[in-house]
């Protein structure tokens, strides 16, 4: 049965038996009451007649004095106190039925001896005879009313002894109930208490014995209870089952956490095999657990890396303040720089957050790249070698433009020298002819010849020319050097449109004679870059534009401004790039040129250029139309 | 009243030989003399015939009881006091038979529960108990003076020997004398306190003069 069952009969039976009991004691306890009244008014009435009975021996001695002294004045005393007498009997026989008879005998009896009593006031002669009849018969009444009065005395005590024992006796059957029913119940409670105990608590008790026991053993223990309340067999047989789920379950981690141990020690050898530098730091960048490869990292013991800040290690992950760097914690591939005091500085690291019992701790991979900047240092110095070389070569194949671009200038002033040298010796015969004083005429004469006013006009005009021609040379030969030259490490700002201007200068006889060159420069900004690279960059792109161009063809360059980088269009109607070669068009060393004509690098140059400067080329071409380059730069470069 | 002998302590002056003649005529010539002082509400004459069966007349003495004698019972009896009624005149009846002196009758009345109780004592010549009888009581319990060995419990006792039977409280009787009188202890405590206020009054009051004249 269940235990709800249990508790329903046991709080109805309880119900029920406290009602009969409350209902038996309230039914005693009335009767006693009703005793108790009784007993009460018995008592009154006894007390009472007492009362009376005192009155009435008052009443004698009075008439005794009557008597003795012969008072007549007493005789009126004495029928007040009879009055009274006859009063309280009165009053007594209203309470008691049962001695009524009497007391109305009593009543007539002592009318009688007042009517004795009355007939002496009136005697004249207190001597006479009758005085001793009167006192004769008041004696017999009095004697036999007092014979009444003790009867009636006896009775009212034994009445009210009566009552009063009945009183007591309902009392004691009250207390003998009370504690009858009071042990009963008691004993209820002591059976009940020991019929839960053995049939609920007991087997529930079993179980938590068991279940210790359970505890202290691997044996196979038995929970299951055949006896007690459903619920406790039911719970009985669940523990059961718990149990040997729990065992399972014991078993399966027990396994598991040999797997995991072994796997730990192989996660533990992996960690301390690889070259990578592990470190777990807490939420406040305290390091936790490291691998063995951070000691070589860090060139420290164990004992001097963990419970350190990280930051103390890796300046990068802590803040200003000193505090540690969550967000930088969890970036990837971030390269930064160890501790000054650490000889080989250099490092990449990956962060990321993991949670260990509900606390954020982060995972940090630590790369040593000392070796790859190494490298890499290496091979930008190649790639400079390397970009310088194509520069030259570039240098080399603009160079014959160059030298005919410079040889035209220097053409044309080396025939106004011999101009200007003629002049002067004409103008030095001149001033002979002047110093020496010659005839007016034969200076005028010779001034005609010469036609001096002519000289004297034209010498100014070829000394502009000349300076002309200097100039342009200046500015080629001052353009070639300034492209020739390396650029400085760090970027600067560059007018774009000037530097595409210069870049032209520079293919200007490479261009002219076959294409047909359309600017329109239109940017009008500034970037920040490397000039002498984007100047590499231009003119790598106008050279091959012209060396698509067969024998005539255009040439437009434009330079725009579009949201927030700069577009640089170099596009030209040449015959185009297949399809084919696209794919391949900025791959290192790949050229559709005869060998010794170019390096294959030019393009790959220019992206290189261009992802120095966060920017990118996109190139679109028609096979047999022509290609555009569109370099995209953007204006702010971090 | 010329017939009644007329006594009083004070008063009482008779020849030494006529101690013995006026007595006697009193007695011879008024058998039914009352005397002055009555110390019953009913004449006690019928009932000294009865204690004195014998006797063939009786003298009367009459003595004052007065504060003194009061106050020598109250050293005498402890506890037990004449009540304001007791006081006054009271008679001595002497039984005689012929010219011998048979005993004294002495009635006393003595409060009780149901009023006056008066009882009538015969006393012999050595002031003992001779014999006593109620006079007048209206209690029920009465018929104790039938029982003879409560009479036995009085009769030839004298004051001293009476007292024995005195509680501690001076009033009450002792079980010596209550067990004799079962059911009625109030009357047997009257009966005694009367007793000894009548041999002790007897002998305080009349005693001199009857050892005297008598």
């Amino acid at each position: 049965m269940k235990i709800s069952y249990y508790n329903q009969i046991i709080a109805v039976s309880t119900l029920f038996i406290g009602s009969c009991i409350f209902g038996f004691i309230w039914t005693k306890y009335q009767n006693v009451e009703f005793q108790s009244r009784i007993h009460y008014q018995s008592s009154i009435h006894s007390k009472s007649f007492q009362h009376f009975s005192s009155m009435y021996q008052i009443w004698l001695t009075t008439q005794d004095l009557f008597f003795s002294g012969k008072q007549a004045y007493l005789a009126g005393g004495i029928n007040k106190q009879t009055n009274i007498l006859l009063n309280e009997l009165n009053e007594l026989m209203r309470g008691s039925k049962e001695q009524t008879d009497e007391l109305k005998q009593l009543m007539t009896l002592i009318k009688q001896n007042d009517k004795t009593i009355s007939s002496l006031v009136t005697l004249e002669n207190q001597p006479d005879q009758k005085w001793h009849i009167a006192i004769e018969k008041s004696d017999s009444i009095t004697s036999s009313t007092i014979i009444m009065i003790e009867k009636l005395e006896q009775d009212y005590i034994q009445q009210e002894l009566q009552f009063s024992n009945k009183h007591k006796i309902a009392i004691n059957k009250l207390k003998a109930w009370v504690s009858g029913l009071i042990g009963i119940y008691l004993l209820m409670i002591i059976f009940g208490t020991r019929w839960i105990s053995k049939n609920i608590v007991k087997p529930l008790e079993n179980i938590t014995h068991i279940a210790n026991k359970q505890l202290d053993t691997e044996e196979d223990i038995e929970f299951v209870q055949h006896h007690g309340p459903q619920e406790v067999i039911e719970l009985s047989e669940t523990i059961q089952n718990l149990t040997q789920h729990i065992k399972l379950e014991i078993t399966k981690a027990e396994l598991q956490r040999k797997n995991a141990d072994e796997a730990n020690k192989r996660i533990s050898s992996i960690m301390n095999s690889v070259p990578t530098s592990i470190i777990l730091v807490n939420d406040h960048g305290v390091i936790k657990e490291i691998n063995k490869a951070v000691n070589k990292l860090f060139e420290a013991d164990e004992n001097e890396i963990l419970n350190k800040k990280i930051g103390v290690f890796l300046p990068i992950l802590a803040m200003v303040n000193g505090q540690f760097d969550k967000n930088s914690a969890t970036k990837t591939m971030q390269e930064g720089i160890l501790a000054s005091s650490i000889k080989k500085p250099y490092i990449e690291y990956s962060g990321c957050l993991v949670s260990i019992f509900g606390e954020n701790h982060y995972l940090i991979a630590i790369s040593d790249i000392n070796g790859r900047k190494h490298d890499q240092l290496a091979l930008s110095q190649l790639n400079q070698q390397l970009l310088h070389a194509e520069k030259m070569a570039s240098i080399g194949q603009l160079a014959a433009g160059i030298a005919h671009e410079i040889n035209n200038p220097v053409g044309y002033i080396q025939s106004n020298i011999e101009i200007l040298t003629e002049y002067y010796e004409i103008i030095m015969a001149f001033k002979s002819l002047v110093i020496e004083n010659s005839p007016s005429n034969e200076i005028k004469k010779f001034y005609q010849e010469q036609d001096l006013d002519y000289i004297f006009n034209d010498i100014e005009a070829v000394i502009k020319s000349c300076q002309e021609g200097t100039g342009r040379v200046s500015k080629i030969i001052k353009d070639l050097g300034s492209y020739a030259h390396q650029d400085n490490e760090k970027m600067e700002p560059v007018k774009i449109d000037e530097l595409i201007n210069k870049s032209l200068v520079l293919v200007a006889n490479e261009l002219k004679y076959k294409v047909e060159l359309i600017t329109q420069l239109e940017a009008s900004s500034v970037i920040f870059g490397y000039p002498q690279k984007l100047q590499q960059v231009f003119i790598n792109l106008l050279v091959n534009a012209s060396h698509a161009i067969e024998s005539s063809g255009k040439v437009w360059i434009t330079s725009k401004l579009v949201d927030s980088e700069v577009n640089i269009s170099i596009k030209d109607n040449g015959h185009g790039i297949s399809s084919e070669n696209m794919k391949k068009l900025f791959d290192p060393f790949f050229t559709t040129k005869p060998v010794g004509k170019g390096t294959g690098l030019g393009l790959h140059i220019v992206s290189s250029i261009l992802e120095e400067h966060n920017g990118h080329i996109t190139v679109s071409s028609t096979l047999g139309q022509g290609t555009e380059f569109i370099l995209h730069l953007p204006l702010t470069n971090h | 009243m010329a017939l009644k002998a007329v006594y009083s302590e004070h008063k009482y002056v008779i020849g030494f030989n006529m101690k013995f003649i006026f007595p006697l005529l009193v007695v011879l010539y008024l058998p039914n003399t009352y005397a002055d002082a009555f110390c019953a509400l009913r004449d006690p004459v019928a009932q000294i015939k009865i204690l004195y069966p014998t006797k063939t007349n009786q003298l009367s003495i009459v003595k004052q009881i007065d504060e003194g004698v009061r106050q020598q019972v109250k050293t005498a009896l402890p506890n037990n006091d004449l009540h304001f009624g007791e006081l006054g005149k009271h008679t001595l009846y002497i039984a005689l038979q012929g010219q011998e002196k048979l005993g004294y009758i002495h009635v006393r009345s003595e409060q009780s529960k149901w009023g006056i109780v008066e009882i009538i004592w015969a006393i012999d010549k050595d002031y003992r108990i001779k014999d006593f009888a109620f006079q007048r009581c209206r209690s029920p319990k009465k018929k104790l003076i039938d029982n003879q060995l409560f009479k036995n419990m009085f009769i030839g006792k004298n004051l001293v020997e009476l007292k024995t039977y005195l509680a501690n409280d001076g009033v009450t009787a002792n079980q010596t004398l209550l067990k004799i009188a079962p059911g009625a202890p109030e009357l047997a405590n009257v009966v005694l306190r009367c007793a000894l206020k009548t041999l002790l009054l007897t002998q305080l009051v009349w005693k001199e003069e009857l050892d005297k004249n008598f």
